[in-house]
């Protein structure tokens, strides 16, 4: 592990003075919380949604207030999916960056092997990324706290909620990193690697609209999903370290 | 004993042999110039036995350590010099050599050490606080050499040190590699500059996919263009040549830019014989030296004859 903290150790210096870079990937987050606050602060404009809305969760809301819940139960959820985005641009660069920039040989020939630095470069792509949803998650919480009513409170900041904001976060941005090294180890155009979350979060994303947007998560669910999540992404990052071979790297990049 | 040791190395890629055959031993403390055309196989080579390719087949062994089997500690106990330098351009030169040290397992405080000693060396410890992105292309190539002897190995494979510095920067990072080499480190230098291998090195192969020779500079030079001196001679020397011709241990005589080219077993021993002859056939001589034939001789001659067998 001494290795794996020595590689991290450097990816993060590298990373954190690229103030533009992390500033870019905080934008649609940022965004995220800035448009929901300003739906939220806008009863009359939340009053304007459909009204017609038949769901439990809704009995006894006042019109402005089920606008007000619809906005924020469908932007908790973009803010659960959004993390997908941000790692890949950090994977990519962290591992198609090396080759690019011809730093890779060198580290690949030094005694590290495969795993330490992958689950280095997985794990430098996966610490702005929760800490950008963290943040804007608790602004969020925040915004809902203070614009809206103790009702929707609860219900949109819900146990099942802060479990997948808290746990799942961590682990729903395992994929997209795994997904983004595998990519990258096959594909002569090291852009293609960073394509591949883009489209996990489209898919994502009509997949909760299919849904309504509406979702209830309870405790038990939650867990469940992030249990499956941490799964999925564990056996993707080790299928990565079998797919990344310095062989393949070095020769087919060259 | 050996540092590496090769037995019919060969790697393929697709339908396309990179290197074919290879078969070599290098000693322990010797230097070593693997010199060859580009796209002849040289980094193909040095990655295989840097433990970096496998080889289609063959086997290797590089400093005790099989290729294939022990590649971690392979990667351990050599130090490898790059073809580009590949440093991290947003961290200094300390924390490049820092970061590097510690991958190689020295401990923290040996790592400073370490550093500070080969910045101090190569003369960049004024500027180890600074971004290698503003490095030139001397300084760069300075700190990847110390990057590749922080840990002290005794192996050490430099794929073109020199190539693209200044004379000044080439001359600093040549003179490094002679304290190298006074150290006992073996050195596996991969090189086109010919003069440089020349002064550097105790061994040299020339390679072109398959191994075209390997033997000592010298003993190059004189299996390929023998030996011999070249004698000035006031007035016409091809008068003197049946004079040369009449000595037995004369293997071959010509007249060339108004001088005898001798061809010898013994420069040394038979020299003086052959002047007395020359003399005595009435010739003034002005100076004898020995005929001097540059490693880039050798090397044009053996690339050359192995491009004519490729075009047969």
């Amino acid at each position: 592990m001494n290795k794996v903290w020595l590689v991290l150790q450097k990816e993060l210096r590298e990373l954190l003075p690229q103030r533009v870079l992390l500033l870019t990937l905080s934008i649609m987050p940022l965004m995220l919380v800035v448009f929901s606050g300003f739906l939220l602060a806008q009863p009359s404009m939340a009053g304007q949604l459909p009204s017609a809305v038949s769901n439990p969760l809704m009995t006894g809301l006042t019109p402005t207030q089920i606008g007000q819940l619809i906005i924020a139960m469908q932007f908790r959820i973009l803010l659960l999916i959004q993390p997908l985005l941000i790692p890949s641009v950090i994977a990519a660069y962290s591992v198609v960056g090396e080759k690019n920039n011809r730093t890779l040989e060198p580290l690949l020939a030094a005694p590290v092997r495969t795993w330490q630095l992958l689950l280095a470069k997985s794990l430098v792509a996966m610490l702005p990324a929760v800490a950008i949803t963290w943040i804007s998650g608790a602004i969020f919480v925040a915004e809902v706290a203070l614009l809206t009513s103790p009702a929707i409170l609860s219900t949109v900041i819900s146990p099942g909620w802060l479990i997948l904001m808290i746990f799942t976060t961590p682990v729903i941005v395992m994929t997209p990193i795994a997904i983004t090294i595998m990519v990258s180890s096959r594909v002569n155009d090291p852009r293609t690697a960073t394509q591949v979350s883009s489209f996990l979060f489209i898919l994502l994303v009509v997949a909760f609209e299919i849904y309504g947007g509406v979702l209830v998560v309870s405790m038990t669910t939650a867990l469940v999903v992030t249990v499956l999540l941490a799964l999925l992404g564990i056996g993707l990052l080790w299928g990565a370290t079998r797919v990344f071979q310095r062989e393949v790297i070095l020769t087919r990049w060259t | 004993m050996d540092a590496i040791e090769t037995n019919e190395l060969t790697r393929s890629f697709g339908g396309r042999t990179a290197v074919d055959g290879l078969t070599l031993s290098i000693p322990v403390g010797s230097v070593f110039g693997f010199l060859g055309p580009n796209g002849a196989g040289k980094t193909t080579t040095v990655r295989m036995l840097s433990a970096l390719i496998a080889p289609t087949s063959g086997t290797a062994r590089v400093n005790g350590y099989n290729i294939g089997v022990d590649n971690e500690a392979i990667r351990g106990s050599i130090g490898i010099l790059t073809e580009t330098p590949g440093l991290y351009d947003r961290l200094s030169a300390w924390q490049n050599l820092v970061f590097y040290a510690r991958l190689y397992d020295v401990d923290a405080r040996r790592a400073a050490a370490q550093t500070e000693r080969y910045l101090r060396d190569l003369d960049l410890w004024e500027r180890r606080n600074d971004k290698v992105g503003g490095f030139s292309k001397g300084m760069r190539q300075k700190l990847a050499i110390a990057r590749a002897l922080l840990h002290e190995p005794q192996l050490v494979f430099l794929d073109e040190p020199t190539a693209g510095l200044d004379p000044e920067a080439a001359r600093t990072v040549l003179n490094f590699v002679k304290t190298l080499r006074r150290e006992g480190r073996t050195i596996f230098l991969t090189t086109h500059n010919l003069p440089e291998a020349d002064e550097l090195c105790d061994l040299i192969g020339v390679f072109k996919t398959h191994l075209l020779r390997l033997d000592t500079p010298d003993h190059l030079r004189a299996e390929l263009f023998g030996r011999g001196v070249e004698v000035r001679i006031a007035g016409d020397s091809a008068a003197y040549l049946a004079a040369a011709r009449a000595l037995p241990f004369v293997h071959g005589v010509a007249a060339k830019n108004g001088n005898l080219q001798v061809s010898l077993d013994d420069p040394d021993g038979q020299s003086p014989a052959l002047v007395q002859a020359l003399i005595a056939a009435g010739a003034q001589i002005r100076s004898v030296e020995p005929i001097a034939h540059s490693l880039e001789d050798v090397y044009m001659e053996l690339v050359a004859e192995r491009h004519g067998e490729v075009q047969q």
